[in-house]
């Protein structure tokens, strides 16, 4: 079978309940499982932009389940256990989701709770508080690690002055500053009819799925479409950023602007940043031991970017081998035979994204979200397909630079330096900061 | 929408040699809560991989069974969804065999193995072939050594899967350890060991912890082993390794996805019937059970950390003889996660911790039983004070009711069902008990077994191992923090049942 014959959105349908967007894929039976999966993903577009408040879109998400107008906290998590049911909502820079799976015959049980969730949930004081210093818990917590320091500082820096700082979990800072208000505010900017998007995986029939969204979501209020941002942050690619920590090795991360998955760039530089990721485990860590995890990588938002990262007790060592290897690309071409094989494994992933129903609604749900539409969901490979080396030298040259370059743990010396060396900034300057 | 158990994250961690991928997602693939793939920052694939370990519940299982002339095991489950198939040996090794003197070798071995062979020269060609195939180290290929098992996977497209099982088999009949890919390799695991070490959390739950419960035998639960043991490994202890466990009458195939049954037997028999079999190992190095801890002992360590960690851990049943046992405390797991069950309402609703939790960690040589809360340094001597008053109501059979038990027997067989979705989780899921039980009727009769175990049951279990029984006692606190005042908090018990801070 290949990708022709295995189609996403063969079965697909759109149409809409009450002018609310669905997207349904009636599937057959899964093979070997008697009971049937269904999986639905209830969109809201629009993340931070949505409020001005860093951390209030986890805190919404983590609320919705605490309490809604006929369901304790207890009642809900009573029923999802009983039936089996994983929900799961959170919020993204860029859209809020709940996911739920469970088996169709518990979604008579399962559903009306989930219609609460999103039309009346009841933000109770004092549930909120409990939430709050939940999450302010896991934002300390944060700091334990340097992996989860090196995350945290670089969307600092990366973003600083753009919308994006304000991350969905947000700080230690602002979490404080979250009330009752502001989710409800938050409530009638996401879940109102104008804004949702419904994407059902599973044996619903077309008349089912109509009748079951229309009984549990029909009477979600009219609102505003969420305009989405598109400006692309301005990011500080002069210095090093330094965050000493104390820890047996150290954690060096820099990220780089990216196109969106639309963009006719896209396609190159998934493979481009692929090759490298092959290139640097071969080079970083097989041939010279310098590391256990080296990597390069790239995002698939609509503010996207990539980045190369690396842990090491030699890291101006590591951070020298990888630049030099982006350089090489920059210069070099690689082979076609090379960018085919790369094509094939995206093919070997491509299938394996679309083996369960929740991954199939995401994956549509994202083709939505990014405004590129479901129908194009089946289009990557093929596009990956037309990709050559003259497009990834271009696109090598074009995007891996003017880079955010953070370094947490005991050493950063000699890496400002290295970089410098290889002409990816200007001054060897550091920057450095203790970690709150 | 639950927070997963940071406690089961750290206790589950495999070790995992390919590749641990830190990167975002390069086209748009399942990143659901709790269950991605892929993580935006490094070792969320291996720890989310790992968490499930709670065996499938379906009792229709369609797996076939064949055994081959050298006693090689092959399970095959068919799965036409999608034109791909996972490729999956399990090897009775890992923790569990390892005395001092070789105590993170079996870890070791499982990065060599994707190194040079008597195919394959080099782990450059190793990996090329693997390209040639369309398989991307880490979501599609990857290994796993835990306590009781070593798994190596990959999942690919199915018309590639003559090749790919001739290329497993070349991997694990024979390796050549060569000189110079060890001295690099031992490099490689101890990078992973200064990872595992930055992380406070992980160091407090498997090695402070664990070598109080399993002091006499710590190395045989202690996956990833000694730095100076690693450093100091030879070709020689490798190929040790390998005639002693690798061999096939210790192994079991696993082939789960869209398959030709006419050309896949001919390709397993044609590559894995030549491989060896050998002396079974645990006749002539039976494995020791781990020893009943004999006092309660207790510690606290300070560390640079936000929050206290305090953690109360039994010794548990073995998985595989002691089965209704060892269900029996998967299903406290849940029943304690419910939010209406007093351990949430009068630890984490009152605020005194912001997460707490049950977690059982299946084994066949001794399951340890955590009891664990994450608190704030103010609120830590009173959370932990209410989770022992906690556990002992549990262990005296209160606070467990009917309703709660019959939702958890339900939710369990529910879920199974999601088990079987995806190819590869499934195969791993087998494997897993495979290693620990030497056999499936563990998982096939999960359900029916889990069915037949009454309240009585269920609570006789939890006075078994849990009242009156001695326990490990730990706190990981901020710096600067007074120890938790163990003493204190039990001080209904008699006082030789404690030892302080030992």
């Amino acid at each position: 079978m290949s990708e022709q014959e295995f189609d996403l959105t063969r079965g697909v349908v759109s149409f809409s309940v009450k002018e609310m967007p669905v997207i349904l894929n009636n599937t057959g039976p899964i093979h070997d499982v008697s009971d049937e999966i269904v999986a639905l993903r209830i969109n809201a577009f629009g993340g931070v932009n949505l409020t001005k408040k860093a951390g209030a879109l986890d805190i919404f998400t983590k609320m919705l389940s605490r309490r809604t107008y006929s369901y304790s906290k207890e009642k809900i998590d009573e029923i999802f256990t009983r039936t089996g049911a994983s929900v799961s909502a959170s919020g993204s820079f860029e859209s809020i989701s709940v996911t739920i799976k469970c088996l169709k015959r518990f979604l008579p049980e399962v559903l009306p709770v989930i219609s609460e969730m999103i039309r009346v949930p009841k933000f109770d004081p004092s549930e909120l508080s409990l939430v709050l210093k939940q999450q302010e818990s896991d934002l300390r917590s944060e700091m334990d690690t340097p992996d989860s320091v090196l995350g945290l500082r670089m969307h600092q820096l990366y973003f600083k002055n753009h919308p994006y700082f304000d991350r969905p979990s947000g700080y230690l800072d602002t979490i404080n500053q979250i009330t009752r208000d502001d989710l409800a505010s938050l409530l009638f900017k996401t879940f109102n009819r104008n804004n949702v998007l419904f994407v059902l995986i599973g044996s619903m029939t077309e008349a089912e799925t109509k009748a079951e969204l229309e009984r549990y979501f029909g009477n979600l209020p009219a609102g505003n479409r969420t305009i989405e941002i598109r400006e692309q942050p301005k990011n500080d690619s002069s210095k090093v950023y330094d965050y000493p920590m104390k820890s047996p090795t150290t954690y060096f991360m820099a990220k780089f602007k990216a196109p969106s998955l639309e963009s006719d760039d896209y396609p190159a530089l998934s493979i481009a940043t692929q090759i490298l990721d092959n290139r640097l485990f071969d080079e970083v860590r097989t041939k010279r031991a310098l590391t256990y995890s080296v990597s390069s990588s790239l995002g698939n938002s609509l503010i996207n970017s990539g980045s190369l990262y690396v842990s090491s007790t030699k890291l101006p060592e590591a951070v020298g081998v990888i630049f030099e290897e982006v350089k090489k690309m920059q210069i070099g071409r690689v082979t076609q035979e090379t960018i085919d094989m790369q094509v094939n494994k995206f093919l070997s992933s491509w299938f394996l994204n679309r083996e369960t129903r929740a991954s199939q609604a995401i994956i549509l749900s994202l083709y939505e979200i990014l405004g590129i539409g479901w129908e194009n969901s089946n289009s990557f490979i093929k596009r990956l397909e037309k990709v050559n080396s003259d497009q990834i030298q271009e696109v090598m040259k074009k995007y891996f630079r003017d880079m955010s370059y953070v370094v947490v743990g005991p050493d950063v010396q000699g890496v400002p330096e290295k970089l410098h060396e290889l002409g990816f900034i200007v001054q060897p300057n550091v920057t450095s900061a203790e970690v709150k | 929408m639950k927070k997963i158990s940071s406690l089961g994250i750290c206790l589950l961690l495999c070790a995992c040699a390919a590749k641990e991928k830190s990167q975002l997602i390069t086209e748009p693939e399942a990143n659901l809560e709790g269950q991605g793939l892929v993580g935006k920052l490094p070792n969320e694939m291996q720890e989310t991989e790992s968490m499930n370990t709670n065996p499938s519940s379906f009792e229709n299982h369609n797996y076939n069974l064949k055994t081959l002339s050298n006693g090689l095991q092959v399970y095959t489950v068919e799965k036409p969804d999608i034109p791909m198939v996972t490729i999956l040996i399990a090897v009775k090794n890992g923790a569990f065999v390892e005395t001092p003197d070789i105590d993170g070798l079996a870890h070791l071995y499982e990065h060599m193995f994707f190194k040079a062979n008597e195919q394959v020269p080099s782990q450059a060609e190793f990996i090329k072939i693997l390209d040639e195939m369309g398989v991307e180290l880490g979501p599609n290929m990857n290994a796993y050594t835990s306590t009781e098992s070593v798994r190596y996977f990959y999942t690919l497209q199915s018309r590639y899967l003559d090749r790919g099982i001739e290329f497993l088999a070349d991997a694990v009949k024979a390796p050549k350890f060569l000189q110079d890919e060890l001295e690099n390799e031992r490099k490689v695991v101890i990078g992973e060991f200064d990872r595992y070490e930055a992380s406070p959390t992980q160091v407090f739950y498997q090695k402070d912890v664990m070598e109080k419960m399993f002091s006499t035998y710590f190395t045989r639960k202690n996956t990833i082993g000694s730095r100076e043991v690693i450093l100091a490994a030879t070709p020689e202890q490798m190929h040790s390794i390998q005639h002693r466990f690798y061999i096939p009458n210790n192994a079991a195939l696993f082939i789960v996805g869209a398959y030709d049954e006419a050309t896949l037997w001919p390709s397993i028999e044609r590559n894995f019937g030549t491989w060896e079999a050998g002396q079974d190992p645990f006749v002539q190095n039976p494995i020791p059970e781990h020893p009943a801890i004999n006092e309660t002992q207790t510690f606290t360590k300070n560390a640079e950390v936000q929050n206290a960690n305090v953690v109360q851990a039994y010794q548990g049943p073995k998985q595989g003889i002691d089965n209704k046992e060892s269900i029996s405390f998967d299903l406290l797991s849940i029943m304690l996660g419910l939010e209406d069950s007093a351990f949430q309402k009068e630890l984490v609703h009152s605020g005194l911790a912001s997460n707490a939790g049950f977690f059982s960690w299946s084994q066949r040589y001794t399951s340890p039983l955590f009891f664990n809360l994450e608190a704030s340094s103010d609120k830590a001597q009173v959370a932990y004070a209410k989770m022992k008053e906690l556990i002992e109501r549990l262990a005296n059979g209160q606070d467990i009711n009917e309703k709660d038990f019959e939702t958890a027997k339900i939710s369990t067989e529910v879920r199974s069902a999601y088990d079987r979705e995806s190819g590869q989780h499934y195969a791993l899921g087998l494997a897993d008990v495979w290693s620990s039980t030497g056999a499936l009727d563990y998982y096939t009769n999960y359900v029916s077994l889990m069915k037949s175990i009454t309240l009585d049951e269920f609570k006789n279990s939890l006075r078994k191992y849990l009242k009156d029984q001695a326990y490990v006692g730990g706190a990981l606190v901020p710096e600067g923090q007074a120890p938790i005042d163990f003493l204190l908090a039990q001080k209904n018990l008699a006082p030789n049942q404690i030892e302080e801070g030992k």
